[in-house]
């Protein structure tokens, strides 16, 4: 028993020594393409081989693959240096650090300006496109001669046509793909997100649910009622019916062009119609080359793309396996095709897909409030309302008006909460004095030292600790004397709670008769109320004539926070009367309960 | 236990068997498989890829006790299925519920040691930095040199051992005793100066693409001893954050990428939580469970109906038999999109014939309830085949003389199915049956491929369910679409809790059925 | 209990059973099996029916497929897909075909052997923890392995960078990974015909002297060759039309399998090959029917024909 052990060892070790180490050889490039657009490269790379002496080769691997599979290939070090796939890719390949910039240097002047922004994040490059592609408007010239300028025209052109018997159905569209929904939404005013000033998108701001996207999806159920627009079409069946001339107008892209051209329908191409709100926005998608981060051979990578690929020759060979209008400037003016000229002019109000990562929080919940809408099973408004909430539950929108933002912390019982760090606490929660900030002032917190945090909505799901990180450290607050007046302020955008002594001043139509230039003006320092070191600040005055008049306190010297009647935020202004010129008025504020007093002698 | 005695009687019956020829054989094969292994083993830890590694020692431990223990002489012969199981049904397996405590996802792909080094190879121009324009140049001996250019039209030549020269003019064909590479020359060596820097201390070289070289620098300093990375772009400190797996700043901002850790429990609370708040949790289970096993009976039932009636030894039978066959033979991504194609209800011919007969089609895409029937008639089709295959099998183990008994006790035909074909039948493919239902209750492709989890449910909170969606399906909306991220963390956590459902319910079923007791006492 | 046992005797004598004189009943009976194999038939057929005439079917989608193929003009077009399929440089497919038959008959002739030699060992050895066992393997294959793509790729992808031929783009991997993937249901399968099988035969061997070797080889495997054939077939067949995995693990156009190469014909969200993927799915379905066909004697024949000489 012991001999064959040894024996064993022995001879795994053998093995060990004898067993070269298998390494693949691997190419000095390696690209990962799809089954549609590896056998184009595959001839391009052989070309580029013979060119250059550099083993240039492609693996054939599915779209979804192309995708998930470079952050696991990537790390092992068995990963591509170039992949080729969809500008909306980026997100989620950023997230994961996974491709690099890529410098085009003085041949992106050849690139068209809009393709170059898909893959651009950041200000920075991310990949080389070779073709975009989005919606355009297909028409039956026999059944529709003129391109309709219009949605409505759209609609009066389909019910003529279904009542006269010309057709079976007028306008057809997907039931389910939001894609297909986005020029409509976007021509009523609807949208799927903001977008920032550099152009970039904001996925805080969501359109979904807007009055514009009600209106587009009231638009397709008035199809819905009359019959004209039935469940359970998809594309290819969209494209079927255009074909079989069952349906006059559909929108489709380049990808479905040569099923329309074989069909034999004689068909015009032209930019989506317009809506109440603008022109139809449709998404634009690009394709293109991107750089792994895992490469060790990024230089190589960037010069086949910069110096072979960034050709005419390179271009026009991905558009024949490809067809779909080209990124590449000189390859378009080599192309013939009108109906691409067609594609690219309906494409001209388009906007760019969006590439951030919460996009794919969308599609679902998006396209099933357009099949709710066709099913019959909602009106446009709960379909859309509904398909809101859900994409701003799935993303976690920060001002997804949050129900409330509460102070929390050591400092809640002198609100008046039953104990300290209580999110529910509605004592401590804060009002909105902007679109963005939140507000809380009180004087009733003893000189010490405590810790603050903010949870939002009662509880402590989103809760903001120090920087504004969620769930992040408590926050330190110091209290240098009883009766400090402290503003807490916390502003959504960076979730930044921020607490400070504050100032009170008295606002209103007293104000003029205390030296300031005029009544109603919160940062005028003659009104200001001056601090008895107890919580409370007052002012006295015999500079009032006879008369009624009105009075508020304003903190900070701005209308964020202001107290009116019965130490209400933003409450209905005080009033009293001064019976005689020179009367002695004092005004008493608590910085506790924030009433504001007024006592007018005789 | 009464198999206790058997047990004791059998293991002594059987003597191991003591052939010369066939032990020498045996570990020479252990030898080969260890040796093999111990290899692989070895270089993937070397990959720091430890987990598997272990796993690989593991499984050879366990072959090699198993051949050289006299005692496990059964197992002998079940190791070639164990070790392969173990590689790839338990590795993935335990891949997965190691997962299922780490925040793995998007944005937490990689361990911190694979973060830091990706990070470690972004570059940045300084501010003031010096770019250049560069030529490639290599001498007789291969070191390369480079012809620089800057903004202002001076040039330089500089070579990775430090020399960095102001020259003048264009640059040359060739500069002392460096050669200008052009086209494929300069291709081909520009895998070997990636990364390298060329010129003195002062000005560092490195070449950033193919038109531009600079003074580039690391942007991402890892410090290990603060464990906190530099963005020296910025001058920002990000300190490692353990337990999120995130580099944080102190305004509270991110480094662009964190790695994975372990979180505990969390993706389990995350689940309870949200399992709590929705409402169609309870609909998705319950459809699960009921195309389960509605799914998987029905299927059943029809495959064993499929056999009986084309039970026999005619050339006809034969033949139907493989007609029979046909359905299961042909890839099943084909036949779902045919259905798919057949169901739909603008061009498919099963609503188009009702129509046109009835003047009124089942909406089996946009109704429920036909959304349900349709799935469920598609499923029968797909699985009656593979039921008939094993169930005519099973049906010729079944010895004529039964039959021939009962029928001489008088027994009707009908009697003669229930009392003797189904509960032989079923001793043998009751175990099959509830394997039919557990996969079904896995069964992602067919509610994928047919309706895509449709019609939706209104009403709902996020992620949108809809009315044909299972647990799986359910779970790679629920992780793969919130947020933007693909949450493989809470993604596993949720295999997990419905691995525990399904093993529950596995164990529940064999109990009930009562088959694995009669299995086990049938030998 | 009392059932098994009836097998157990039964199985030792195979009588002929002699033909009843076909009475009214009979005949009623007869008809309405016979008008329910058409039913049958027509409901497991019908489908693929569609599928045939998609293969006969110039329109490039699903939707725009009729069931009599329209404007076909010539032979040629009838016959479009198939012609496409046979000649089109980028397809090599008499090549994925030899790829698919290799790696489905190399992996299910192993998944064959490997689990009925655990099937033997379950069935008929009495060891500790073996019920602990047996439903383990059962359990772990329950188990949702959302992640087992990842998995499965890292793992090969490891192993193939110091043993290329288990790597990616290699048989030997992918092989590996199917002969193990489904093997917990095949060794149920097995062991549930295994235990049909009555004891007394390998019994009164042992008593012989026999080894269990030799009893497995020469008494058992004989006996079991119905579920042999049967479970040979499914793990045939699904390997065959896997596409999943095999996609994922083969990278080179020429190593692809059948299954692979067709999916490529309709993996683009608008792609308009559907023509010719019917055509190659069928041809798919060839040598699995025929596979059937072969293997039916051995499915129909086995147990009493065994049991006589036993």
């Amino acid at each position: 028993m012991k001999r064959l052990f040894s024996l064993m060892v022995a001879g795994g070790a053998a093995l060990l020594l004898t067993m070269p180490v298998l390494a693949q050889d691997r190419p000095d490039l390696l690209l990962w393409a799809d089954s549609t657009r590896a056998p184009a490269l595959q001839e391009l790379l052989a070309q580029f081989s013979e060119d250059y002496g550099v083993v240039a080769q492609v693996q054939e691997i599915g779209m979804g693959e192309i995708r998930s599979n470079l952050t696991v290939a990537g790390p092992a070090g068995e990963g591509p240096d170039i992949v080729i796939g969809a500008h909306d890719w980026l997100g989620e390949y950023l997230q994961n650090g996974a491709i690099v910039p890529i410098d085009l240097g003085s041949k992106a002047a050849d690139f068209s300006p809009s393709a170059l922004d898909l893959f651009t994040v950041g200000g920075q490059l991310y990949g080389m496109p070779y073709a975009v592609e989005n919606l355009a408007f297909f028409r039956n010239t026999d059944l529709v001669p003129e391109a309709p300028e219009t949605w409505d025209e759209v609609f009066a052109i389909t019910q003529e046509l279904v009542d006269s018997g010309a057709a079976p159905r007028g306008w057809v569209v997907s039931s389910n793909a939001s894609y297909d929904f986005q020029p409509v939404m976007s021509a009523f005013g609807g949208y799927v997100f903001g977008r920032n000033d550099d152009g970039s998108y904001n996925p805080q701001d969501i359109g979904i649910g807007n009055a514009g996207a009600v209106a587009a999806g009231e638009y397709i159920d008035q199809y819905v009622q009359a019959g004209y627009i039935t469940p359970d079409i998809d594309n290819d069946v969209a494209v079927t019916l255009f074909g079989n001339r069952e349906a006059a107008m559909m929108m489709t892209g380049p990808w479905f062009l040569n099923r329309v051209r074989e069909s034999g329908v004689p068909f015009a191409i032209s930019a989506p119609p317009a809506g109440p709100a603008g022109p139809s926005m449709p998404f634009i998608g690009g394709q293109g080359f991107m750089i792994s981060a895992f490469s060790q051979n990024q230089l190589l990578a960037q010069a086949f793309l910069t110096e072979f690929m960034a050709t005419t020759d390179a271009m026009l060979a991905m558009y024949n396996i490809d067809p779909r209008p080209p990124a590449f400037l000189p390859a378009v003016a080599a192309i013939e095709d009108q109906d691409m000229v067609a594609f690219q002019q309906a494409g001209a109000n388009g906007i760019p897909q969006p590439s951030i990562p919460e996009m794919a929080s969308v599609w679902g919940a998006w396209g099933n409030a357009l099949q709710f809408i066709i099913n019959g099973e909602l009106t446009p408004e709960e379909a859309y309302t509904q398909a809101q909430a859900q994409v701003v539950e799935l993303i976690g929108v920060l001002d997804a008006a949050p129900t409330s933002v509460g102070l929390v912390g050591t400092v809640q019982m002198f609100f008046g909460c039953p104990a300290d760090w209580a999110p529910e606490c509605p004592n401590t929660f804060m009002v909105a004095d902007g679109d963005t900030s939140f507000s809380l002032s009180t004087a009733a917190i003893p000189a010490g030292d405590y810790e603050i945090k903010i949870a939002l909505d009662g509880t402590w799901d989103r809760n903001f600790g120090m920087g504004g990180a969620a769930g992040g450290d408590n926050i330190p607050l110091a209290v240098a004397a009883d009766g400090t007046l402290l503003v807490f302020s916390f502003s959504t955008t960076d979730n930044v709670l921020t607490a400070s002594e504050g100032s009170a001043a008295l606002v209103g139509t007293v104000q003029a008769a205390l030296g300031c230039p005029g009544d109603w003006q919160p940062e005028c320092a003659a009104s200001e109320l001056a601090s008895n070191g107890d919580g409370t600040f007052s002012l006295s005055t015999t500079a009032l004539t006879a008369g009624d008049y009105e009075v508020k306190v304003a903190l900070n010297d701005g209308w964020g926070i202001n107290y009116g009647a019965d130490g209400v935020r933003n409450g209905d202004n005080i009033a009293f009367s001064v019976p005689s010129d020179g009367a002695a008025v004092d005004f008493v504020f608590d910085g506790t309960t924030n009433v504001l007093t007024v006592n007018v002698a005789g | 236990m009464a198999t206790t005695a058997a047990q004791a009687a059998n293991s002594g019956g059987f003597a191991a068997p003591s052939l010369k020829w066939s032990t020498a054989l045996q570990a020479l094969l252990l030898l080969l498989v260890d040796g093999f292994g111990a290899f692989l083993a070895y270089n993937i830890w070397q990959d720091g890829n430890a987990f598997f590694a272990i796993v690989i020692v593991l499984t050879l431990a366990l072959i090699t006790v198993i051949t050289l223990v006299p005692r496990l002489w059964p197992l002998k012969w079940i190791s070639p299925a164990l070790a392969l199981m173990i590689l790839l049904s338990v590795y993935p397996l335990l891949y997965t519920g190691y997962i299922a405590f780490t925040n793995f996802s998007d944005g937490h792909r990689y361990t911190k040691t694979e973060a830091v080094e990706l990070l470690a190879e972004r570059r940045y121009l300084p501010e003031g930095g010096a770019t250049y324009a560069w030529s490639l140049y290599q001498n007789a001996a291969g070191a390369y040199g480079l012809w620089l250019t800057n903004q202002a039209g001076e040039s330089f030549f500089a070579t990775p051992e430090g020399m960095f020269t102001a020259v003048s003019g264009e640059a040359p064909g060739e500069y002392e005793g460096y050669a200008l590479l052009e086209g494929g020359a300069r291709f081909r060596a520009l895998n070997s100066i990636e990364g390298v820097t060329f010129g003195d201390a002062e000005n560092a070289v490195g070449i950033q693409s193919l038109e531009t070289a600079g003074a580039f620098e690391q942007q991402w300093v890892y410090d290990a001893a603060a464990d906190a990375l530099t963005d020296r772009a910025t001058g920002v400190v990000y300190t490692a954050n353990n337990t999120t797996g995130e580099f944080t700043a102190p305004d509270g901002s991110a480094a662009p990428f964190g790695f994975w850790v372990s979180v505990g429990f969390d993706n389990f609370g995350r689940i309870i939580s949200s399992a709590l708040s929705q409402g169609p949790l309870i609909r998705v289970i319950l459809w699960t469970i009921g195309f389960a096993v509605i799914g998987s009976l029905s299927g059943f039932a029809l495959g064993l109906a499929a056999a009986l009636l084309l039970d026999g030894q005619s050339t006809w039978l034969r033949v139907l038999r493989a007609v029979m066959i046909v359905p299961y033979a042909v890839p099943g991504l084909v036949s779902v999109l045919v259905w798919r194609g057949m169901l739909n209800a603008n061009i498919g011919i099963i609503p188009q014939t009702m129509e046109s007969i009835f003047g009124w089609a089942p909406p089996f895409s946009s109704d429920p309830g036909w959304a349900k029937f349709a799935i469920l008639l598609v499923n029968i089709w797909f699985s009656a085949p593979y039921f008939m295959l094993i169930g005519s099998g099973a049906l010729q183990s079944i010895s004529s003389q039964v039959y021939e008994a009962a029928q001489v006790d008088g027994a009707s035909r009908w009697v003669q199915f229930w009392k003797i074909t189904l509960p032989l039948v079923l001793v043998a493919l009751g175990p099959l049956l509830i394997a039919s239902i557990i996969f079904n209750f896995n069964n992602f492709f067919l509610m994928e491929a047919l309706f895509g989890g449709g019609p939706p449910i209104a009403g709902t909170s996020a992620p949108p369910v809809g009315h044909t969606d299972n647990l799986i399906s359910y779970t790679y909306r629920l992780a793969f679409s919130a947020g933007g991220t693909k949450d493989y963390g809470l993604a596993s956590a949720l295999g997990v809790v419905i691995f525990f459902i399904v093993g529950i319910l596995t164990l529940l079923q064999f109990r009930l059925t009562r088959t694995w007791e009669q299995v086990s006492e049938n030998v | 209990m009392s059932s098994s046992t009836a097998v157990s005797t039964a199985a030792k004598v195979a009588v002929v059973q002699p033909r009843q004189a076909p009475a009214l009943s009979a005949i009623v009976l007869r008809a309405a099996r016979i008008l329910c194999i058409v039913l049958l038939l027509a409901f497991a057929l019908f489908p693929i029916l569609w599928v045939v005439s998609a293969s006969f079917n110039p329109s490039g989608t699903m939707a725009s497929q009729t069931l009599i193929p329209q404007n076909i003009d010539s032979l040629e077009e009838l016959f479009g897909n198939y012609t496409r399929l046979f000649n089109d440089p980028q397809v090599p497919f008499w090549r994925w075909v030899g790829n698919s038959l290799f790696v489905a008959g190399g992996s299910s002739l192993c998944v064959v052997l490997v689990a009925s030699l655990s099937a033997y060992a379950f069935s008929r050895f009495r060891f500790k923890y073996r019920r602990n066992l047996l439903l383990s393997i059962f359990l772990v294959q329950v188990f949702p392995n959302v992640l087992a793509m990842v998995a499965i790729y890292l793992m090969v992808l490891q192993i193939g960078k110091y043993v290329p031929f288990l790597g990616l783009d290699s048989y030997g991997g992918l092989m590996m990974i199917y002969i193990g993937g489904g093997m917990a249901l095949n060794i149920w399968l097995m062991k549930g015909f295994f235990d049909t099988v009555p004891r007394d035969i390998d019994e009164s061997a042992m008593v012989d002297g026999a080894t269990p070797t030799q009893i497995y080889w020469r008494l058992i495997f004989p006996l079991v060759r119905p579920v042999l054939a049967v479970v040979g077939l499914l793990a045939f067949t699904g390997t065959l039309s896997d596409f999943l995995l095999a996609r994922v693990l083969l990278t080179d156009r020429q190593n692809w399998t059948l299954m692979v190469g067709l999916y490529s014909f309709v993996e683009g969200q608008f792609s308009d090959n559907w023509g010719v993927f019917a055509a190659g799915a069928l041809l798919t379905a060839v040598p699995v029917v025929v596979l059937y066909l072969f293997l039916q004697r051995f499915i129909v024949s086995g147990l009493t024909a065994g049991a006589v000489k036993g």
